[in-house]
């Protein structure tokens, strides 16, 4: 479990699991939201901001984000796997949809030489044990699967808009991604709940 | 191929948004339905995707985020606040009803018990009478003196056990001073006659002794052999002061038993008492404390904590734990030791509990209490699962 050494005031908030902070957000306990954002803000943050590509949007989603989780906190089913990954996955969603709002979607993102050197030496993170998984598993990929994945997940892109930004044909663009996807499913297993450390 | 196997490949794709509206609309269609093998892949999909998302490097927000969200929250609860925040910060009266009717039945349950202790009393005092009654008929004449004092056979007056208990509603916030004065004078009334109904379980515990006492001492003077002119033939006799000897012991250790009992008691009298008095107390905080963990079921509690840092918490609805498990209360404070323990709630069958602790220390540092599920005889620290919670406003 990922657990920052937070300073909270109320010292329960700090040892309780997720699933018992998001069970607090039901009865509008605000101490419970602070904490979960202090536990998960600075991994969801940087999600947004390589999406958005823009320092202050991506602030106003990183709280649209939580500001979700705070008002249906019944959308996050513990059973269906740990809080960061909601989070991560409604983090992604939002920060599309903000991009797509402000017509600022350009569908133009790129794996640039800075991202693969960030995925390269990057320091592993508490749960750094999944983390340097995927890492390394993406760094393993062909050049064209791992372009295509990074540029699908972090752009939001069709199939069909993926083909014509690579310039491929349709049937390689998804080939390629299912041969990526395929082995990330494949070296996380079945275990992705435990994976997550939750 | 099934449609779930034609799916199979295909969750992260949807996922991604990378497939085409008409796919992506039948397979969010599918599991939607309810297909449980689809609904794994999904979420199994779900997180595969949020592991890409997690491979970048941490970056803390900038500190006004946290700020401007906290903001958010607080024009969130001021506007619109849900229902449960709602409830969780108004004091239910339903609960208060019941926290009052528990309150009220325990308080009429200790008459109950103190009325039946002081039945067994007076039976075992009997009892003691009679056994020596027969000592004295049984020692041959001349041998010892009759006791000097027999305990006083005359009872006292019996304890009224209080009359049935008024489950009236507890005073409301808006009902005037006058009427919640009425309820603590009845209150205090009720505790007049359980405190008198202990007076007496102790008096009565206290002539037992006396008489065990005074028994004791003629069971030692029939065990000396008495001189006599007749050489003691009577083996009779020698059993008759064993059976007698070991009487006197097992009185003994049940008049210790009942002491401890009216001792305890009296503890439970003088808890209820100042519990009781914080139930009315205008100065006191209400908390609601919910179900957080689905192992809690349906219970629920309402706690007082009052200005002198004394916890009143009635929870009903507990679920049976296993038999190495027991419920424990914590109070979570500002300061530090941030959690301490209120101690191990003792339920009835009916998962009811009544509970009474005094918080050392600084009572309006007192943020919320929690009630979880420890191996048994409790915790020095939480280790359990947090089943009920509530936030002290």
């Amino acid at each position: 479990m990922y657990k920052e050494p937070v300073h909270t005031e109320d010292g329960w908030t700090e040892q309780a699991t997720d699933a018992e902070l998001v069970a607090r957000l039901k009865f509008g306990d605000e101490p419970a939201l602070v904490e979960v954002y202090r536990r998960h803000g600075r991994r969801v943050y940087p999600l947004i901001r390589r999406i958005v590509s823009s320092d202050t949007l991506a602030e106003e989603v990183l709280q649209d984000v939580f500001v979700r989780l705070w008002t249906r906190p019944d959308r996050y089913r513990p059973e269906a796997g740990p809080l960061i990954a909601w989070l991560l996955t409604v983090a992604r969603n939002l920060s599309l949809d903000a991009l797509r709002k402000e017509g600022k979607w350009r569908g133009n993102v790129e794996i640039d030489d800075q991202v693969q050197d960030a995925l390269r030496l990057a320091t592993p993170a508490v749960d750094g044990d999944l983390q340097m998984t995927v890492r390394q598993l993406i760094l393993a990929l062909p050049d064209d699967q791992r372009r295509t994945l990074e540029l699908a997940y972090y752009s939001g892109m069709t199939h069909v808009e993926l083909a014509a930004r690579l310039g491929e044909p349709l049937g390689t663009i998804k080939s390629r991604l299912r041969l990526a996807l395929d082995k990330l499913r494949k070296t996380l297993g079945h275990g992705y709940h435990s994976r997550w450390g939750t | 191929m099934t449609r779930c196997q034609q799916y199979d490949n295909d969750w992260e794709l949807l996922l991604l948004g990378a497939l085409d509206e008409g796919e992506a609309a039948a397979m969010r269609a599918h599991v939607e339905s309810g297909c449980p093998t689809c609904r794994s892949r999904w979420i199994q999909a779900t997180q595969a995707l949020a592991a890409i998302g997690s491979t970048l490097e941490p970056v803390d927000p900038p500190q006004e985020v946290e700020t401007r969200l906290q903001q958010k929250l607080h024009e969130a609860k001021s506007g619109a606040p849900r229902a449960e925040a709602a409830a969780l910060r108004r004091e239910p009266p339903s609960a208060w009803r019941h926290a009052w009717a528990v309150a009220a039945l325990v308080l009429f349950a200790a008459g109950i018990v103190l009325a039946r202790q002081y039945l067994e009393l007076r039976r075992d005092l009997a009892d003691t009478r009679r056994q020596l009654a027969s000592a004295v008929e049984a020692r041959p004449a001349g041998d010892m003196q009759p006791p000097n004092q027999v305990p006083d056979a005359s009872p006292p007056a019996p304890i009224q056990p209080p009359s049935s208990p008024d489950r009236r509603e507890p005073p409301a916030a808006s009902q005037d001073a006058a009427q919640r004065d009425r309820e603590r004078l009845r209150l205090e009334e009720r505790l007049a006659q359980s405190e008198a109904g202990r007076l007496s379980a102790e008096a009565e515990a206290a002539r037992l002794t006396a008489a065990l006492v005074e028994a004791q001492r003629l069971a030692a003077a029939q065990s000396v052999p008495a001189p006599s002119p007749v050489p003691s033939s009577s083996d009779d006799q020698r059993q008759r002061v064993a059976a007698l000897e070991q009487t006197v012991g097992q009185l003994t250790s049940q008049v210790r038993r009942l002491e401890a009992e009216a001792r305890r008691q009296s503890d439970l009298t003088r808890e209820y008492a100042s519990a009781l008095q914080a139930a009315v107390d205008d100065r006191a905080t209400r908390v609601m404390l919910r179900p957080v963990d689905a192992a809690a079921g349906k219970a629920t509690a309402g706690a007082t904590v009052t200005a002198d840092g004394r916890v009143l918490l009635v929870a009903r609805g507990l679920p049976t734990l296993p038999a190495d498990k027991c419920y424990q209360l914590w109070v979570i404070r500002r300061d530090n030791p941030a959690i301490v323990s209120g101690g191990v709630l003792t339920v009835s069958v009916q998962g009811q509990s009544v509970h009474t602790v005094r918080v050392e220390g600084v009572p309006g540092q007192i943020t919320g209490l929690a009630v979880t599920d420890e191996p048994l005889g409790g915790s020095v620290q939480s280790r359990g699962r947090k089943l009920l919670f509530g936030s002290v406003n």
